[in-house]
């Protein structure tokens, strides 16, 4: 359980400096000054300064906290509930619709807590404003192959048709294709997932390109569904001796991929 | 996890029936919590981190991933965990006519 609160905590903790960066851009065109919603963004900066500070100040505790029982108290008592600011944030959003004040809002519910009513809407605003937005292709779109919003969907869809820019065009396919197969729509990810390995080999992302990981989703679509024969696995035990998945033909197998962490 | 893979290994001892990990710890790792957790069941040792040639080819990317597969090798269940495992297991094995101990003599 507590690495659960961790890394869930960690993911909280990541996304509040990325944030950070994503204050419009400064220089060039500005928005018009008839929306320019600096109170807007103002309250923006204090109600997530206040999040953060109840986080950093939970975290101090919990870094102290020397027993099981004495984490679960703190998580239950002073870790700061995302659902408790999103509501705050909400109306700034839709008081300055289309604005990049109105994207940070978004993201940042989305980033804290990407289920439920108010993430939909979240998804749903993004989808028709900032589809091809930089900061959601970087924060947002990459986390998605998983959603389990149904808006997230609309989102990919919006990202995918709606980009120019070759990268993110890529990065939104992929993830969209990974998603579909992931939700067991295989033939659509399929077509999706070949084109980008066709046509992304140039875009790196990690230490793979995007072609090589459409690749990869490729491999799982059409080799390790249900029904499909599985493929040979050859490697070796832990004190080296060869081993090879065949060696138990003729026998039901569990296959479990597993780690101890 | 382990508790759950040590009594279904030891309840279906005697069957048509293998358990193999695909295993993405460091090698001393793995060794040591082998003998704690009493893991007696076969194991691919996977290169020792979770990038490994076996979980890449097959795109693992959560752990513990499942598959189970039926005699003929054909992929019949993904991501069954505790009871939902087992019933897997007891299915494919009396497809077989193993399962079931109903001898006809």
């Amino acid at each position: 359980m507590r690495w659960i609160h961790l890394a869930a905590l960690g993911g909280l903790l990541l996304a509040s400096p990325l944030l950070a960066q994503s204050d419009p851009p400064s220089g060039g065109a500005s928005p018009p000054a008839s929306v320019a919603p600096s109170d807007g963004e103002q309250q923006f900066k204090q109600i997530t300064n206040e999040f953060d500070a109840a986080m950093k100040a939970f975290m101090a505790d919990y870094r102290k906290a020397t027993t099981d029982e004495e984490r679960q108290k703190l998580v239950d008592a002073k870790l700061p509930k995302p659902e408790s600011y999103i509501p705050r944030l909400m109306p700034l959003a839709q008081a300055h619709p289309n604005t990049p004040l109105a994207r940070d809002v978004y993201v940042w519910a989305i980033s804290h807590n990407a289920e439920g009513q108010t993430a939909n809407e979240a998804f749903k605003a993004l989808a028709e404003n900032f589809a091809t937005d930089q900061v959601v292709a970087k924060q947002v779109i990459p986390q998605l192959q998983w959603s389990q919003s149904p808006q997230a969907e609309t989102l990919l869809r919006a990202a995918v048709e709606k980009n120019t820019d070759h990268q993110q065009k890529g990065m939104a396919q992929l993830t969209l294709g990974t998603y579909l197969k992931n939700n067991n729509r295989g033939a659509e990810a399929e077509k999706l997932l070949d084109d980008v390995a066709a046509n992304y080999a140039d875009v790196k992302q990690g230490k793979q390109s995007l072609a090589e990981q459409a690749n990869n989703v490729l491999f799982e679509v059409r080799n390790l569904a249900i029904g499909k024969t599985a493929p040979e696995i050859t490697g070796e035990s832990i004190d080296g001796k060869p081993m090879k998945l065949s060696d138990f033909k003729g026998k039901v197998v569990v296959l479990d991929f597993f780690g101890d962490w | 996890m382990y508790p759950h893979e040590r009594s279904l290994v030891q309840r279906m001892q005697g069957k048509p029936f293998n358990l193999i990990g695909i295993n993405s710890d460091p090698k001393e790792h793995i060794a040591k919590r082998m003998i704690e957790e009493k893991i007696t069941w076969p194991f691919f040792w996977d290169g020792g981190n979770t990038s490994g040639p076996i979980a890449t080819k097959w795109n693992v990317h959560s752990w513990p991933t499942i598959y189970v597969l039926d005699s003929k090798g054909v992929i019949r269940y993904r991501d069954v965990r505790g009871e939902e495992m087992d019933k897997a297991v007891e299915t494919l094995l009396k497809e077989m006519g193993s399962g079931a101990s109903a001898k006809s003599d």
